[in-house]
């Protein structure tokens, strides 16, 4: 099945949804609603690049949130211990990200999936030893990790006392990093890959070298999530080993499987939608994870192609209707 | 006993064989002559069960057998002996032939195959014990062929027997197979070339394109000279 | 000098006491993917509710010996793993892409067990009672009668799977199925049914582990995702395919755990799993006995 790139009426439904959410905070006024859609959007750009790296690169990787977690404590690290400035911590969160990235893809993305899914499952479960030993360097041990300097421009501090400007910070911020996983799939580099997925053996004949592409993908990947992370911590002020305990993960973990992996923007999309979900299943405390885990089998058995395909569908529906004259392919 | 009507199996979109139908009779010993991509192997693996067939209908012994899982034809006696063998690496000859038989019906007469299979084989009684992944080409391919007459069959479907083998080699090989035959065992060969052995065999068809585009005996081969170059690999 | 022989004898004998129930967890991963080539991510999961169940038997019917449950247990674990295969795999197993169906689907089922867990049992830790009580003193080191059992049972376990894989029809079959899947179809083997035999025995070697992990540490709901780590990095470092490799890398990673734990401290010792990992990938991916 081939998965044809977004077309122009999906782009000017996203124009839609894009500019209703840059007017929005001038109807919400709770700061909590607010802190709810920041923090969607930070992980949905996260889970973009995961979906880059699975969906497209067909790379089994559990390390984004490893990854995330390593951007958020390097970036919170280094504006804490060198007094650098905020935003050059969140690059250099993205770079560490990225290094460990590549020690860890370098030796596995050379053997088969499986491994993959293994080592970057091993590095998150891992990784709360690894802050606990990194206490000397400034990871706060087992205790959480405080005071992290929040984000300025010339004399303005990004408080959350008012949430608004890192509201519109955090929007521009993904969806830049949304835009890049875009233009990425979109490349002629994301067509090697879709390549690659849907018909291995030839198109190895033709001499697209998978792991060279592997390697630099899942080294932007992990850059871009660890990008976020250090947005997220300079935005919370607080971080913990919490971060790789098993939530997170699990949760953005079942948006980008019922979004429909390699179907963008469905993963973008599920992000929100579980997101919410996930704060309004939260009186119910343990049935989440149950409700949560139905839904993965259920959308796995009965519609493999997630959300992104529903959307396809319902455009394909809604323009029928309409009578809008099919582009031509 | 096999009645194979309007059979087409596609690989995604790709037709690897069109509409093919054919009859084999009990006991009879058929041969699919044909240049190598040209659906001999997909028309193979379709009748025993390993692939679907996208239209058509297969009958074994009167009973429908596409849809059916691969155990099920086995049960019933037909047997498909791959090109690539697809032996067990790590086994045995003794454990690779025991594992022929592992359907019921075969597991009563397994100690009379077994001694039928090292009568038609000697080599193979000779290496009983050795690791399967040791043995030579040709030895690989006695194991592949006696591990299918393990089963107990009543038709075996051998797809490319003497491939890669010394000139001599093949005819005994062909030789091996006529001699399963005269058991009354059904025999659907395919090969590239039949050039030795066209006098042990009933009937021929040769497939181009995934298409039958000529059947007869050995005499109606040899007098078009089309088929006859396709047959003797001139 | 006295101190250094016993110091080495402790981590030894720790070492062999961890790795034998590493190899029961390895042992059933082992054959799954071995044998189905599915990696079936409830299996951590599976091992917790083994323990779970258990526990529920010896402190709800209070007088049934620890034997006894294991016993009642383990038929259970058979048939939930046999379910899971028919209801979860097979069903997926059709269609495009199943491998990473599986894994997700059966990520799910991890994801609904572990709740399912913290829902019953609650987020406490619990633990199992030894099987039997009482030390014995060795050449100046104390070691639990527990200990031993554990140990004679996973031989005992072990020389039974063997003699399964090595002697009988069904066991062979799998071995078959696990070197050459399509020659297993060749030969007639109904490899549905197979599997779900697999998923079965698989699963019923996971409960057991955890019930034996679930005496000699505790049990808690989220805790079975680090053994199904380690058991993969033990399949891992002794080869995909192979039982024997198994056993031996979970007597070596035994040993390095209960080194690490003794020289540097407990703290290192999941991050010494990793790079043992790591070395592994980057020297030898086949592993110590790997056949592919």
């Amino acid at each position: 099945m081939v998965w044809r790139p977004l077309d122009k009426k999906n782009l000017v439904f996203i124009m839609g949804i894009g500019i209703l959410l840059c007017i929005l905070p001038t109807f919400v006024r709770s700061g909590f609603i607010l802190h709810i859609f920041i923090m969607t959007f930070i992980l949905s750009a996260v889970v973009a690049a995961w979906d880059l790296i699975v969906g497209y690169a067909g790379i089994f990787s559990f390390g984004q949130i490893a990854f995330f977690t390593i951007g958020a404590y390097g970036s919170a690290i280094t504006s804490m211990q060198f007094g650098i400035s905020p935003w050059i911590g969140i690059i250099l969160g993205g770079i560490s990200a990225a290094v460990v990235g590549l020690i860890i893809g370098i030796p596995c993305l050379k053997l088969k999936g499986l491994y993959v899914a293994l080592v970057t499952f091993t590095l998150h479960l891992s990784l709360t030893a690894f802050i606990y030993l990194g206490k000397p360097i400034g990871t706060g041990g087992s205790h959480s990790l405080t005071g992290i300097p929040a984000l300025q421009i010339g004399s303005y501090v990004f408080t959350i006392m008012n949430r608004v400007p890192i509201y519109y910070a955090a929007l521009a911020l993904s969806s830049v990093v949304i835009f890049v996983v875009y233009k990425i799939i979109h490349s002629s580099f994301g067509m090697a890959f879709t390549a690659l997925r849907d018909a291995e053996n030839f198109s190895k004949s033709i001499g697209i070298n998978a792991y060279k592409y592997k390697i630099i993908v899942f080294g932007i990947s992990s850059m871009l999530a660890g990008i976020m992370g250090g947005f997220y911590s300079h935005y919370v002020g607080l971080i913990s080993h919490n971060l790789v305990g098993l939530d997170l993960i699990i949760l953005l973990l079942v948006a980008l499987i019922i979004g429909g992996l390699g179907r963008f923007p469905g993963s973008v999309v599920a992000t929100y939608i579980i997101v919410f979900l996930n704060e309004y299943l939260r009186p119910l405390e343990e049935y989440r994870a149950i409700i949560l885990g139905i839904i993965v089998i259920a959308s796995i058995i009965l519609l493999p192609g997630g959300i992104g395909d529903g959307i396809k569908i319902l455009a394909n529906k809604l323009t029928k209707k309409i009578g809008v004259k099919q582009e031509a392919q | 006993m096999l009645e194979i009507k309007n059979l087409s199996t596609y690989y995604d979109e790709f037709r690897a064989i069109s509409d093919i139908s054919l009859t084999v009779e009990d006991g009879e010993f058929i041969a699919i002559i044909g240049p190598n991509g040209h659906g001999k192997s997909t028309f193979l693996k379709t009748i025993c069960g390993l692939l679907r067939p996208k239209t058509g209908s297969v009958l074994f012994a009167g009973k429908e057998v596409v849809g059916l899982p691969t155990y099920k034809i086995v049960e019933m006696g037909l047997v498909y002996v791959a090109e690539e063998r697809h032996l067990f690496p790590e086994m045995t000859v003794l454990e690779n032939l025991t594992l022929g038989a592992y359907n019921s019906c075969a597991r009563k007469f397994q100690a009379e195959n077994m001694e039928f299979v090292f009568n038609l084989f000697p080599r193979l009684r000779e290496r009983k014990k050795q690791v399967v992944s040791t043995l030579s080409g040709g030895e690989s391919r006695m194991v592949a062929i006696g591990r299918g007459l393990m089963s107990n069959a009543k038709a075996i479907a051998i797809d490319e027997p003497s491939f890669g083998l010394a000139p001599n080699l093949r005819i005994d090989v062909f030789n091996r197979i006529k001699e399963i035959n005269k058991k009354g065992i059904t025999i659907i060969l395919v090969e590239q070339t039949v050039a030795e052995a066209m006098h042990l065999i009933d009937r021929f068809y040769l497939m181009e394109d995934g298409k039958i585009v000529f059947q007869g005996n050995e005499k109606e081969a040899l007098s078009s000279e089309h088929v006859k170059q396709a047959f003797l690999g001139i | 000098m006295g101190t250094w022989v016993r110091s080495i004898a402790e981590i030894l004998i720790g070492g062999i006491e961890a790795g034998s129930v590493y190899i029961l967890i390895a042992a059933g991963l082992s054959l799954l993917y071995g044998v189905t080539k599915i990696f079936n991510y409830s299996y951590g999961s599976l091992l917790t509710l083994g323990g779970y169940f258990a526990w529920v038997l010896i402190f709800n019917f209070a007088g049934i010996h620890y034997g006894i449950g294991i016993v009642v247990v383990l038929p259970v674990m058979f048939f939930l793993g046999m379910g899971i295969e028919k209801l979860i795999v097979f069903p997926l197993r059709r269609k495009a892409e199943w491998e990473l169906n599986v894994v997700i689907a059966t990520l799910g089922l991890a994801l609904i067990f572990n709740s399912l867990i913290l829902v019953v049992f609650g987020p406490l830790t619990k633990t199992l009672p030894p099987l039997i009580e009482g030390n014995m003193k060795i050449g100046g080191c104390i070691l639990s009668n527990y200990r031993w059992a554990v140990l004679g049972i996973t031989i005992a376990v072990m020389i039974i799977l063997w003699i399964f894989l090595t002697k009988t029809k069904l066991g062979m079959a799998m071995r078959a199925v696990a070197q050459d899947s399509v020659g297993g179809h060749i030969v007639g083997i109904n490899t549905h049914r197979l599997f779900g035999y697999t998923f079965g025995i698989s699963t019923v070697l996971a409960g057991l582990g955890g019930i034996f992990l679930g005496s000699t540490y505790f049990l808690s709901p989220e805790g079975g995702w680090l053994f199904f780590v380690k058991a993969f990095i033990i399949v891992a470092l002794g080869g995909i395919g192979s039982l024997q490799g198994a056993l031996i890398a979970a007597i070596i990673l035994g040993v390095i755990e209960s080194s690490v734990c003794f020289l540097i401290g407990a703290v290192w010792v999941t991050p010494a799993w990793f790079l043992v990992l790591i070395i592994i990938l980057i020297i030898r991916p086949k592993g110590l006995f790997g056949i592919r």
